[in-house]
């Protein structure tokens, strides 16, 4: 059910890429190249995508694919127009006033940008982990069923097991399974950013979206959570943005590179890094500025 | 740039100076501190060393008089109590309301955006607002309705009156003669009906012989005259008057008599009365018009040995009746009870249910009540939305994010985490409503009754008033009775901060 949709937009994509070549710049994977980066279905469209705060234009014209199950890196320096775009994809910039956006933005079928949509649909569909891990004052347990309990009622047994499902999924089951009704405020930083990962999958969204989530942790803490990262990997759709140039290389499979607003270059990691096709990237990877 | 070869710039300050500058600072501070701290034991001390003595449980468990010795606040303190709780279940969800929306709800549109910041300017404004201003306002619309409802007043003039004959009057106080008063029984509901078992023709105007404020001449009134009268409301009368039946047997309706006795149980549809002649009297609510009650203060039997037989405390049983005098208890055979008579404080004609609104609103509990809601309406707003910024945005975002809609992030995530501070502020606003006296003034508080509140729509006292009256009395003796009041108010005011204080910390061993 969750894919269904996939194959069918991806091919009106292609069609709507042959019709504007000029639009194909940032395709990902080079012609020709069709691995399994390439191959997969495009869970999200991005075209001619540009966005505002007030007078202040945050994203100049991106465009670019997002493929299903498959992890996106969003890389550049502060203030490139990053977190904005992903705040973009869950409808999270609703929250500022000044924000308005153009172009496309199509996740499966669903146009992002339309008024009119059911933001607490999209919001169920497409979870969202944050800089900061962010764990509800509430116990562990409550802070994982908060997600589910907000769209359906359950059986005490059933919310039980959904709980363990996602504190398993997000390997931090064996940790906090003795205390799931102490309070999650005294979890350590990485736990408590594991736990944000388990809210989030405890929805059941297709695409998890992560901005900066290792930026505030430790070095150890950051491993589990790439290795986690790695694990989901194959069941979500994951978009990360990240500082660390280096966490991008171990842990995605596309990075697309933003630099003051604009999409530099996007497309398989491994070239990214190897092979920039653009200068500023090549400086930028190679650690000369930024 | 100054290398460290260089002079430094600038000309050097006495250190001896700056470090008397310092401690002089820190004399200051304290010297300010020790100022408020002894202001305070002064002024707490000697209202304690006046009122201790005048402190005991009669003291709260009395009503007022005119004796100091005598004088108590249950009035006042359950009527503060009612106000108190009346005021917060309305204050509450109102300002709690009021806050969600200017924080959680902020409009997008220009217009829509100064509407808003005008409506946060003026709540900010109404917080400075005396609190006199708002008794004139509850005045205005609570008491009097914009006078678009009738006139509150009709209750308060409301007499009812009962003749030698057993007949009860009850209609509108027309005129109050030194020898006489006039009752006009036409549009009163039950006026006329109530009059029972004489056909009374409406419209006609009742004179009643009564002798005002002699007590002892009203019952020794000659059979035709008023014997007893009760009256809402009349400042011409002093309001502790003693209040009295007649002895039973001069009544020829007996039918009348049902609603008069010592009260026992109210069972649905049914008011269960006992009196001393008649015993157990069940009378079917329905046929309740007006339930009177007055406390009693003084039992009289006669016997028809001649003996007059006076206690305090009655009890009623199938032969006989029991009065308690002075600790000790006297058992009266019925069938020696010639008559007797109840000599207790005025008060005033109560409704029968809980429920019973009527409007306007006039000198109610609910008046007094919404009145000081306005008061404490602009501290509870500013309070809750303090509570509700000091909210981490992080935790808003996780709960959009996980797909609450507005209703579910604000009812799951945001009131849950600001309710320490929504019930720090409401109790601090609840602290400043009991202190209040202005605005109950203004609406019409009672300087002077013997009766606890039985609904929303009873006339009440307030301790603040209470503590005001008895001040300003000229007897010395009062001023003790005042100072005991002031010690119950700070007390009743110390344990809601305490109650704040437990409730936040409560609420935030969750959070933590």
């Amino acid at each position: 059910m969750r894919h269904a949709d996939a194959p069918s937009l991806l091919k009106e994509s292609r069609e709507s890429a042959a019709l504007n070549p000029l639009a194909n710049v940032a395709r990902l994977g080079v012609a020709g190249q069709a691995d399994s980066t390439t191959r997969a279905p495009v869970a999200l469209t991005v075209r001619d995508f540009s966005a505002w705060y007030g007078s202040f234009q945050a994203i100049k014209s991106v465009s670019f694919e997002v493929r299903t199950k498959r992890v996106t890196a969003l890389i550049g320096p502060s203030g490139c127009g990053k977190s904005t775009f992903l705040r973009w994809i869950n409808r999270m910039n609703d929250m500022v006033a000044s924000a308005r956006a153009e172009g496309t933005l199509n996740l499966h079928g669903i146009d992002l940008l339309d008024q009119r949509m059911d933001v607490v649909d999209l919001r169920r569909r497409v979870g969202m982990v944050f800089q900061k891990p962010n764990p509800f004052p509430k116990s562990i347990y409550d802070n994982i069923a908060f997600g589910p309990r907000l769209h359906r009622s359950f059986r005490r047994a059933e919310l039980d097991r959904l709980v363990e499902q996602s504190l398993r999924h997000a390997a931090l089951w064996e940790e906090v399974k003795d205390r799931l009704h102490d309070s999650a405020l005294g979890l350590s930083g990485g736990q408590q950013q594991r736990l944000c990962i388990a809210r989030a999958i405890a929805v059941g969204p297709e695409v998890l979206l992560m901005d900066e989530p290792c930026s505030a942790l430790d070095p150890q803490a950051t491993l589990r959570i790439e290795d986690l990262i790695r694990q989901l990997r194959s069941e979500y759709t994951i978009v990360i943005v990240t500082h660390n140039m280096q966490q991008a290389a171990r842990i995605s499979d596309v990075t697309a590179f933003f630099y003051e607003g604009a999409l530099i270059e996007a497309g398989r990691t491994i070239d990214l890094f190897t092979k920039p096709q653009k200068k500023q990237t090549e400086e930028y990877v190679t650690g000369r500025f930024g | 740039m100054s290398g460290p070869d260089e002079p430094l710039l600038g000309r050097e300050k006495p250190a001896w100076r700056r470090r008397l500058i310092d401690r002089l600072f820190v004399i200051g501070c304290v010297a300010s501190a020790f100022v408020s701290v002894l202001i305070l034991v002064v002024l707490l001390g000697s209202i304690v060393v006046r009122g201790w003595g005048h402190l005991d449980w009669a003291f709260l468990n009395h009503y007022p008089s005119r004796n100091a010795a005598d004088a108590g606040l249950k009035a006042a303190l359950w009527g503060t109590i009612w106000l108190c709780a009346t005021c917060m279940i309305l204050a509450l969800p109102l300002g709690v309301g009021a806050a969600i929306l200017l924080e959680e709800y902020a409009p997008k549109g220009l217009w829509a955006r100064r509407a808003h910041s005008f409506v946060e300017l003026n709540i900010r404004n109404l917080a400075g607002v005396p609190s006199i201003v708002y008794g004139i306002i509850g005045l205005t619309v609570f008491v009097r309705c914009f006078g678009l409802l009738g006139n509150p007043n009709q209750y308060d003039q409301m007499i009812r009156a009962t003749l030698a004959n057993g007949v009860v009057v009850q209609g509108m106080l027309v005129e109050d003669r030194p020898e006489s008063v006039v009752i006009d029984v036409t549009g009163v509901d039950g006026g006329a009906a109530q009059a029972e078992g004489m056909s009374w023709p409406t419209g006609v105007e009742v004179s009643l012989a009564l002798v005002q404020g002699e007590t002892e001449k009203l019952l020794s009134a000659k059979p035709g005259e008023a014997v007893s009268f009760s009256i809402r409301r009349d400042y011409n009368l002093p309001l502790d008057l003693a209040f009295a039946l007649a002895p039973a047997e001069e009544w020829e309706t007996p039918s009348v008599l049902k609603v008069d006795g010592v009260f026992r149980e109210s069972r649905p549809g049914l008011l269960v009365l006992n009196d001393p002649m008649e015993g157990r009297m069940e009378v079917p609510t329905t046929t309740v018009l007006v339930r009177e009650s007055f406390a009693v203060r003084t039992h009289e039997f006669y016997l028809r040995s001649n003996e007059v037989v006076r206690g305090d405390s009655l009890s009623i049983g199938e032969k006989s009746a029991t009065l308690v005098s002075g600790g000790r208890a006297r058992t009266i055979n019925r069938d020696d009870i010639q008559g007797y008579r109840s000599i207790g404080s005025l008060a005033i004609g109560q409704e029968e249910s809980f429920f019973y609104v009527r409007l306007p609103l006039g000198g109610s509990v609910l008046a007094g009540a919404l009145t000081l809601m306005l008061v404490i309406l602009p501290v509870v707003i500013i309070s809750s939305q303090e509570a509700i910024r000091a909210v981490p945005k992080s935790l808003r975002e996780g709960a959009f994010a996980a797909g609450a809609t507005r209703w579910q992030m604000v009812s799951r995530m945001v009131l849950p985490s600001a309710m320490p501070g929504i019930m720090t502020g409401a109790i601090l606003a609840m602290s400043r409503a009991i202190g209040e006296a202005a605005p109950l003034l203004v609406v019409g508080g009672f300087l002077f009754i013997t009766f606890t509140p039985t609904n929303v729509m009873s006339d009440f006292a307030a301790m603040p008033l209470q503590i005001y009256q008895w001040a300003s009395r000229p007897q010395p003796e009062f001023y003790g009775v005042a100072a005991a009041g002031i010690i119950v108010l700070v007390a009743v005011l110390l344990g809601f901060n305490a109650a704040a204080i437990l409730i936040r910390q409560k609420f935030q061993k969750h959070t933590r």
